[in-house]
């Protein structure tokens, strides 16, 4: 029983690196433009195709995929948001929140059509190697993702932290106006946030695609997850979403191993619930 | 936080007076003599829409309170009235509206829960979503309950026993299609009352400035509470006759962001926060539905994709719906005349 656990522990901070990764995404996304992107689950499933794709096709690696998909997923946010977004600025954020449902609707069901609702999986060679920690056998994939997260992560954040275009996306942030008047580019800096939001799920997509299935609506997972976990971790706090994350990682992974049945997804919205329900009200509401 | 509907939109359909409703009922009351059984199933959809639109459009339009969710109170309603049948042999006439008030009640408890944290726009959307998409896994999940079998992922086969109107049973589609009309009816006729009332006001106050709202004396929480109590009933009420319909439900499909989405989509379609917007909505987007249906056969997910593009060209054009873009040029035309 204690190997079980200890085995849950250890693949729930593999799964929380992830979950950090498309969080901080959504992040991101949230604090700098105050949009809650309702199609962040559906664009990670558009990186999660891309990857098992490019693997059917052209037998590339899917880790390798990463450096694709991060890039073909960062340069449709700097779509969406410039032709979906961007002309709605100033107007009611909660249409700019429906403009992402109608997005996601639109991705998942393209997908469909596309693609039928076929469950498909990618299997790369080293798909069932496992490598032991302690009492526990961990497949390698899943550690694989995990540091391929992380890295990521630390790119990021160094982008956002140390860069001048960090700098100037997070002045931006702060205070729109002001950070115009320093000769700040300020639809620049909202349509760059966008980007590197989708960026990350555009990774992350890539990254779990060799052991997780691919289908239209597994978006829909990986969306609720990232809401959770931004609210656990706090609004605008990039720390909190790594820590959220692994948070949420152990949470649903321990309890799939204690609970029957696919208890884990009931559990993953009453934690989603709970969060929003009994976290201070100041922390929820928007800045506007 | 002002929502989509625009002012001034409900005065414009008031201005033209009875006339279309009533127009809109004889024709929709009469179509069944002349149509086929295509048309017949295309109008029950058609029905079922504007209906959800409208149920949708008391909490969403009126308060300004979107939800994601709301087919949590389908499913609620889809699973009581079956189990009640099924089980104890309730008449599902009366299992709709034992449905619908059970769908209520959890609208209450979902509303207190959520308004007394505080949760508005974003939030509040994303907990209702999160709490239909919660009970649909919970269903999944429940094979069996106290020996009541729930059916689990596999979902419940209602009983057929022919033709028994006391049991809700048609052979024929025609006498769905007219209880949903009837149901239309009650819901518009409500939704009208709401319009003209003091409550309907408070509603709109809230759905504009909620702080003003209070500030005014307007007991916000309680209006919204309420809200989402009737709102909940009749979608509760709906989820109960498409059992009957049907004589199948699963989880997968009565809890399904679908059903939270078409009403949502109706509503803003046609005008969130309007009496005749979300059956408008409905008027706008079954046909497109149906046409995309039967120029690209069996691609699944081609309906709801031309779904999503529509929501997002609405939002990002005619945010006011049509309801608010025919009142304004109407209001422009005069205008014009006028000058």
């Amino acid at each position: 029983m204690t190997s079980l656990i200890f085995e849950a522990l250890v693949a729930g901070v593999l799964l929380g690196g992830v979950y950090g990764l498309i969080a901080l995404g959504l992040n991101i996304i949230y604090g700098v433009l105050d949009i809650i992107n309702f199609a962040h689950g559906a664009m990670m499933m558009m990186g999660m195709y891309l990857t098992f794709w490019l693997f059917q096709v052209y037998g590339i690696d899917p880790y390798l995929s990463i450096l694709i998909a991060g890039p073909v997923m960062f340069v449709f946010g700097a779509l969406v948001y410039l032709f979906l977004l961007d002309p709605m600025r100033g107007k009611a954020l909660q249409n700019q929140f429906l403009v992402t449902l109608g997005l996601s609707l639109f991705i998942t069901n393209a997908a469909q059509v596309l693609f039928s609702p076929d469950f498909r999986v990618l299997q790369p060679s080293y798909g069932q190697d496992v490598i032991q920690i302690g009492p526990a056998f961990v497949p390698l994939t899943r550690i694989l993702t995990f540091v391929a997260a992380l890295a990521a992560t630390a790119v990021l954040l160094f982008i956002f932290q140390r860069t001048r275009l960090g700098r100037s996306i997070r002045a931006v942030a702060q205070q729109q106006e002001g950070a115009a008047l320093c000769g700040i580019n300020v639809r620049l800096a909202y349509t760059l946030a966008f980007a590197l939001g989708s960026a990350c799920v555009g990774i992350a997509g890539a990254a779990v695609t060799p052991f997780f299935y691919v289908s239209p609506t597994v978006g829909d997972l990986f969306n609720i997850a990232s809401f959770v976990v931004v609210v656990l971790g706090g609004l605008g706090s990039m720390a909190g979403s790594l820590l959220g994350g692994l948070v949420l990682g152990i949470t649903v992974s321990v309890g799939a191993a204690l609970l029957p049945g696919s208890f884990k997804e009931v559990l993953m919205f009453a934690i989603f619930l709970g969060v929003l329900l009994f976290r201070p009200t100041g922390l929820l509401g928007s800045k506007a | 936080m002002t929502a989509l509907a625009a002012n001034g939109a409900r005065a414009g359909i008031r201005g033209s007076g009875a006339i279309l409703p009533v127009l809109f009922l004889v024709v929709a009351a009469a179509a069944p003599i002349f149509a086929n059984g295509y048309v017949l199933e295309v109008g029950i959809v058609l029905l079922m829409f504007a209906y959800l639109g409208s149920s949708w459009n008391i909490l969403g339009g009126w308060a300004g309170q979107m939800s994601f969710g709301h087919a949590a109170f389908f499913g609620l309603g889809a699973y009581v009235s079956a189990l009640l049948w099924i089980n104890a042999g309730v008449s599902p006439w009366i299992g709709m509206l034992i449905g619908a008030l059970v769908a209520a009640a959890f609208g209450v408890v979902v509303a207190i829960a959520t308004f007394r944290a505080g949760l508005r726009g974003h939030y509040f959307a994303l907990a209702m979503f999160a709490v239909a998409q919660m009970l649909m896994a919970l269903f999944v999940n429940l094979k069996e309950v106290a020996g009541i079998t729930i059916g689990g992922s596999e979902g419940l086969q209602l009983p057929y026993t022919g033709t028994d109107p006391g049991q809700m049973v048609f052979d024929s589609r025609m006498p769905f299609y007219y209880i949903l009309l009837a149901m239309l009816v009650v819901v518009q006729a409500v939704v009208k009352f709401i319009s003209i009332s003091r409550f309907g006001a408070y509603l709109q106050a809230v759905r504009n400035d909620e702080d003003a709202a209070e500030a005014l004396g307007v007991n916000v929480f309680g209006c919204k509470v309420a809200a989402m109590a009737v709102s909940a009933f009749f979608t509760g009420a709906v989820g109960a006759v498409y059992g009957q319909i049907y004589l199948y439900i699963e989880p997968g499909i009565v809890f399904s962001a679908t059903y939270s989405i078409q009403g949502l989509l109706c509503a803003v379609v046609g005008g969130a926060g309007t009496v005749w917007g979300p059956v408008l909505g409905a008027l706008v987007l079954t046909p497109l539905a149906e046409v995309s249906k039967v120029f690209f056969r069996d691609i699944s997910g081609l309906d709801l994709m031309i779904f999503g593009a529509v929501l997002i060209v609405f939002v990002r054009f005619i945010p006011q719906g049509l309801v608010g873009l025919w009142t304004e040029t109407l209001a422009r035309r005069r205008g014009g005349s006028r000058s």
